[in-house]
C-alpha cells in the first residue's frame, strides 16, 4: 500500500516525471553515446549507446576523465581541455575526430558537446553525443579515392555560386591547375572570353539547378592559355532539404574525338560537293546529247529525206549515173544517223541509272526476236525457269546487238543459223551464249573487239557502226555482269553475257 | 483544194522539215488543207483570229513541232487545252525529234493526243502519214464534226 502512495506521490509531481521520461528516452538511445561531464570533464552518466560505443559499463567510466576517449597524441595538445573550455564559452562545440574504444581501437566520430548551465549561469556540465561515422568516413574516402585515381575525366565540385570547392588529378591533368590553384576561383575561369562574355557559364548552372542536369560540348580553357574541346556533365549536389549546395562537374577532354568528326565532316562536305559537281557534269552532258540528238539529226533528215524526194519525184528526168549518187547520199545519211544514235545510247548507258528488276529471260528473247527478227533461224534453247537480275531494256538492246551480229557475220552460201542458250554457273551468275554458224574470230582479234569504232571488216562486206559490242560491253558491266567471246575461224562464234541470277519468284 | 475539206494545221519551224512533211501529206492522200505556220506565236495568233470570227473554221488536227520559236509547242499546247471555245478540245499531235522521255511526259500532262518522233527516213514518215490518215481522217471522230456538218 506504502508503495502505491509513494508512486502515486511520485507520479503527482510534473517535474520527476518529465525527468523519468527524459532518462528512459537516454537510456534506450544506442546508436548514440549521450552522456554527462562535470565540470571539469569526469564522465557524470552512461547510456547503453556510450556503452556499445565504448565498450565502457557506467560503473567502470563514471568518475574517470573524459580525455580516456582521445588518442595520446591529441591528449598531448590538450584537445579535450580546448574542447571544453570553447563550449564553457560559446555554449557548444562540434568536431569529428579519431576517438579510442576501452579495447583500444579507433573509431571516427562525430562529437557534440553543449554547455549546461543553471538558472543563474553558474555551469553545471556538459551534455555530450557522440556518433560513431567509421563507415561513413571509410565510404567517403573510398570515393575521394576513386574520384582522385580518375585520371581522364576531370572531376570537381563547384558550390552553389559556382566557385570551385574540390579538384581531383584528372582535373588537373586536364586543365593544368593544382588544386592550390584553383580552388576558390569561379569555374567561368574555364571558359573562353566570347563563351564567358555570351553568359554561358551561368546558363549552364541556371540548367543544372532547373532540369537536374546539363550535358553539352564545347571549348575550354587550361591554365596555358591553349583550348580543348571537351564533353561536361554539371549536376545540382543538394542537401537532406533538398536545398542546393553547388555542383559536381565531370569533363572530358574530347579534342581527339572532335578533330576526327571534323575531318569526317570536312570529308563528307568534299565528298557532296564533288558528287554535285559530277552530277552537274552528268546534267550537262546529257543537256549536250539532247540538242545533238535534236541539232544534228534534223539535217540528216533533210539529207536523207530531199534525196529520196529528188529520186521518186524526179527519177524519170535524171541521168542514170545520178541515181546512183542519190542513193550514196541516202546510204550515208542512213549511216549516220545509225552512228549518232548508237554514241548517244553508248554514252547514255555510262551515265544513267539502271536500276535492276527480275527478268525471266524466255519471255524477252521472244520479244526481242519478235519484235527484230522474225522469220530468221533465231532459236532460244533456254530454260523456263532461268531469270536474272538486270534493266531490261538494256539487256534487251544487248539482245539485238548479239543476234544481228550473229546474223550478220554469216559465211558466204551458208544459211545462218542462230542458238541462244542460258546456264547457272557457278558464282551466283547466269551465263548466256550466243551461238552462231558464222565466220568466226581470228584469235588475235578478240581483245580489240568490244571497243568502241572497232571493226574488223570492210563497211561494204558487213554494215555496222562499230559500237554495238561496245553497248553489250559497257550494258552488262553496269548490269553487275560481263561479257565475253570464244570463237573458231571459219566454224563460228559465242558471244556470252553473264547477268546476277534472281532469286525464285 | 476542195471547198469542204477540213483544215490541218502544220506548225513547224524548220523548212526542210516542213516541205518533206507536207509532200509526204500529198503523197498518201490526206484530204485535207494545209495551212503552214513558223512558230508558237503564229500559231496562237492564227487560232485566236480564227475563232473570234463568226463561223469560225476550226482545224479538223494540229500537227505541232515541240521546240518551236517564241512559244514552244507544249505551251501552245497549254493555251489551247485552256481556251473556253471549242478550241479547246481540237486534237493535237506533237511530232518532235526528241524521244526524251520528259518532253513525252510533259506533252501528255498537258493533254496531247499523241506524240510522235519524226522518222529518220523517207519511208518510215510516208508510212507514219498513212497511219495517221488512217485514223484522223477515217476511223477518228472529232468533236467539231458536230458544229461542222
Amino acid at each position: 500500500m506504502a508503495t502505491r502512495v509513494s508512486t502515486a506521490t511520485n507520479a503527482s509531481s510534473p517535474e520527476l516525471q518529465h525527468e523519468r521520461v527524459f532518462r528512459i528516452m537516454v537510456e534506450s538511445v544506442r546508436d548514440y553515446a549521450i552522456f554527462l561531464l562535470d565540470p571539469t570533464g569526469v564522465v557524470a552518466s552512461w547510456n547503453p549507446g556510450a556503452e556499445r560505443l565504448k565498450l565502457y559499463t557506467a560503473d567502470e567510466i563514471i568518475g574517470q576523465h573524459f580525455s580516456v576517449f582521445y588518442p595520446q597524441k591529441e591528449i598531448a595538445d590538450r584537445k579535450p581541455d580546448y574542447e571544453l573550455k570553447v563550449a564553457a564559452q560559446v555554449g557548444r562545440f562540434e568536431d569529428e575526430g579519431w576517438r579510442i574504444r576501452k579495447d583500444g581501437s579507433r573509431f571516427w566520430a562525430n562529437v557534440v558537446i553543449t554547455r549546461i548551465t543553471d538558472e543563474h549561469g553558474k555551469l553545471l556540465g556538459f551534455g555530450k553525443i557522440t556518433r560513431d561515422l567509421t563507415e561513413r568516413r571509410a565510404a567517403e574516402q573510398r570515393y575521394r579515392l576513386l574520384v582522385d585515381s580518375v585520371h581522364d575525366y576531370s572531376i570537381f565540385s563547384l558550390d552553389a555560386e559556382g566557385y570551385v570547392t574540390s579538384w581531383n588529378s584528372g582535373a588537373q591533368r586536364i586543365k593544368g591547375y593544382t588544386a592550390e590553384e584553383i580552388v576558390g576561383r569561379h569555374f567561368s575561369t574555364f571558359y573562353t572570353p566570347e563563351d564567358a562574355e555570351a553568359g554561358m557559364p551561368e546558363r549552364v548552372l541556371k540548367t543544372a539547378r532547373e532540369t537536374g542536369h546539363f550535358e553539352g560540348e564545347g571549348w575550354r580553357v587550361r591554365k596555358d592559355g591553349t583550348r580543348f574541346w571537351s564533353s561536361i556533365v554539371v549536376t545540382p549536389i543538394l542537401d537532406g532539404d533538398a536545398r542546393l549546395v553547388g555542383f559536381s562537374k565531370v569533363t572530358r577532354d574530347i579534342t581527339d574525338r572532335k578533330k576526327l568528326m571534323d575531318e569526317l565532316e570536312r570529308h563528307t562536305e568534299e565528298l557532296e560537293i564533288q558528287v554535285a559537281e559530277r552530277e552537274r557534269a552528268n546534267a550537262e552532258l546529257e543537256a549536250f546529247s539532247y540538242s545533238v540528238s535534236h541539232d544534228l539529226r534534223a539535217p540528216l533528215r533533210a539529207i536523207e529525206g530531199f534525196a529520196s524526194a529528188l529520186r521518186e519525184d524526179y527519177g524519170q528526168k535524171l541521168e542514170p549515173g545520178a541515181d546512183e549518187y542519190l542513193q550514196q547520199i541516202i546510204k550515208a545519211s542512213t549511216r549516220m544517223n545509225r552512228l549518232v544514235r548508237d554514241l548517244l545510247e553508248y554514252g547514255r548507258l555510262g551515265r544513267i541509272e539502271l536500276p535492276a528488276t527480275r527478268i525471266p529471260l524466255l519471255p524477252l528473247l521472244h520479244r526481242v526476236i519478235q519484235e527484230n527478227f522474225s522469220g530468221q533461224n533465231v532459236v532460244p534453247e533456254v530454260p523456263e525457269s532461268i531469270a536474272v537480275m538486270g534493266h531490261e531494256p538494256t539487256l534487251a538492246q544487248i539482245f539485238v546487238n548479239l543476234i544481228s551480229n550473229a546474223i550478220k557475220f554469216q559465211q558466204p552460201g551458208v544459211p545462218p543459223e542462230v542458238r541462244i542458250t542460258a546456264l547457272h554457273s557457278s558464282d551466283g551468275l547466269v551465263r548466256i551464249s550466243v551461238i552462231d554458224n558464222g565466220i568466226g574470230i581470228r584469235p588475235d582479234h578478240l581483245a580489240r573487239l568490244f571497243k568502241v569504232f572497232e571493226r574488223l571488216h570492210g563497211i561494204e562486206q558487213y554494215p555496222g557502226t562499230g559500237i554495238g559490242l561496245a553497248i553489250v560491253k559497257r550494258g552488262s558491266e553496269r548490269m553487275g555482269g560481263r561479257c565475253g567471246v570464244e570463237s573458231k575461224a571459219g566454224v563460228g562464234s559465242t558471244f556470252w553475257v553473264e547477268l546476277p541470277q534472281a532469286s525464285q519468284s | 483544194m476542195k471547198e469542204n475539206e477540213p483544215m490541218l494545221l502544220l506548225v513547224e519551224d524548220d523548212p526542210a522539215d516542213a516541205v518533206l512533211i507536207q509532200r509526204s501529206i500529198q503523197k498518201v492522200g490526206i484530204p485535207a488543207q494545209v495551212v503552214h505556220l513558223k512558230d508558237g506565236d503564229e500559231a496562237v495568233a492564227y487560232l485566236s483570229a480564227e475563232t473570234s470570227k463568226s463561223g469560225a473554221s476550226l482545224p479538223w488536227l494540229i500537227l505541232m513541232d515541240l521546240k518551236l520559236p517564241r512559244r514552244s509547242g507544249l505551251e501552245v499546247l497549254q493555251w489551247i487545252r485552256e481556251q473556253k471555245s471549242d478550241i479547246s478540245r481540237v486534237p493535237v499531235i506533237m511530232l518532235s525529234s526528241s524521244h526524251h522521255s520528259v518532253d513525252i511526259q510533259r506533252a501528255y500532262q498537258y493533254g496531247v493526243n499523241s506524240y510522235l518522233v519524226k522518222p529518220e527516213t523517207t519511208d518510215a514518215l510516208l508510212s507514219m502519214m498513212t497511219v495517221l490518215k488512217t485514223y484522223w481522217f477515217y476511223n477518228n471522230q472529232n468533236p467539231q464534226v458536230a458544229s461542222r456538218q
